[in-house]
């Protein structure tokens, strides 16, 4: 690879491998699977040099990521996410008692948000951290997923509806 | 009057929870610091490590080559003939032309007729062998033995006398043998004398 690639990749690697461990993170929950995910992903970007004809770069990396953190996603992980498949066992408000999360809320509220996000179901959860992205929009979710922008949309209002539901119960609750 | 609740409260109206979310959502799988510099050190280790191995790649190709090079002179290597079959073969004897294989090109089609595309045309076909001259005479005639050149050079010089005479020998040889009639003789056995029958 020419010095002038190079610097173009470094570039992209600079721009993009946060976005890009994101969404491998999404799909997988740990970090550690999710950062060689990333380095897989640019690795097989910079072999075949597909990364110099995207014209949208980050729609192009949530494809390629997704791929292969879906690919590399244990089977037991799945399991035990599936018990999450229904939005109602998404984890329940803390007892009105005083206890380690309700500290833990006080504390970090948006530690408190990240593991509700944890907790949704995949199918919800990979839309809504897409989403934070201005740059993707509905029908590129919809293209990275394989599913119609309908849906996306509808996915997107779930998963705020059902954290809006449980950080209100948390707040209730903490308050109570 | 109704109750107040905590979502009444000014800071945990909708809007609040929607931005709470959003901030999360800002900082949701933050990777940790130097993860750019972890993956470009990753694929620089795996651009290094690669010449490394290429060798092999190359030393691995070789070695098929050969492997297939040697297969192939093994297969159209003659068969030797057997020293027993050597020895009794003294007279030299006319090489019959041997049949010799041809490449006999064709074009693929597809079923619906239509021509491949011209880049993915291959050659292929099969080895045809080529077929045998006819002979005017057969068996090939071979060269004559010594006994018959002797006897050819006989034919030539001898005086046509002599020539009868061998014919007739040769006739006579070959023809049904004679053999005269056998007399038996019958045989003349005297009558044997009564037997001495006296009295004692």
């Amino acid at each position: 690879m020419a010095s002038g690639e190079e610097a173009e990749f470094t570039a992209l690697v600079q721009r993009q491998s946060r976005f890009v461990f994101r969404v491998a993170y999404a799909v997988l929950l740990n970090v550690a699977d999710a950062e060689d995910v990333v380095q897989e992903t640019f690795l097989k970007l910079y072999r075949n040099s597909g990364w110099q004809k995207i014209e949208n770069e980050r729609a192009f990396l949530a494809r390629v990521v997704w791929r292969i953190a879906v690919d590399r996603r244990p089977r037991a992980a799945e399991s035990a996410k599936s018990a999450y498949a229904d939005a109602d066992d998404l984890p329940d408000a803390p007892s009105p008692q005083p206890g380690p999360e309700q500290i833990l809320l006080a504390a970090d509220r948006h530690t408190i948000v990240h593991s509700m996000i944890d907790a949704l179901p995949e199918q919800l959860r990979l839309p809504l951290v897409l989403s934070a992205y201005d740059e993707l929009n509905s029908r590129e979710i919809g293209r990275v997923m394989g599913i119609p922008e309908g849906t996306v949309r509808t996915r997107l209002q779930r998963a705020r509806q059902l954290l809006r539901q449980k950080l209100g119960a948390r707040e209730e609750a903490h308050y109570a | 009057m109704r109750e107040e609740t905590p979502f009444d409260r000014p800071e945990f109206d909708r809007p609040e929870i929607d931005t709470l979310i959003d901030e999360a959502l800002g900082t949701y799988a933050d990777a940790d610091s130097g993860i750019e510099q972890r993956v470009m050190a990753r694929i620089a280790a795996r651009q290094t490590s690669a010449p490394r191995f290429r060798w092999m790649v190359w030393a691995g190709a070789l070695t098929a080559a050969a492997c297939l090079l040697i297969l192939m002179l093994l297969m159209h290597r003659r068969t030797p003939r057997s020293p027993v079959a050597n020895a009794f073969n003294t007279a030299p004897m006319q090489e019959p032309p041997k049949a010799e294989a041809r490449f006999e090109p064709r074009t693929v089609r597809r079923r619906n007729g239509l021509p491949h595309h011209a880049r993915a045309e291959v050659a292929v076909g099969k080895f045809v062998a080529e077929r045998l001259p006819k002979r005017d005479v057969f068996p090939t005639p071979r060269p004559l033995s010594p006994a018959e050149q002797v006897l050819v050079d006989f034919a030539a010089r001898a005086p046509k006398a002599e020539r009868e005479a061998f014919v007739d020998h040769q006739e006579q040889a070959s023809g049904p043998i004679a053999i005269a009639a056998i007399r038996v003789t019958p045989l003349q056995i005297p009558p044997l004398e009564p037997p001495n029958t006296g009295s004692n």
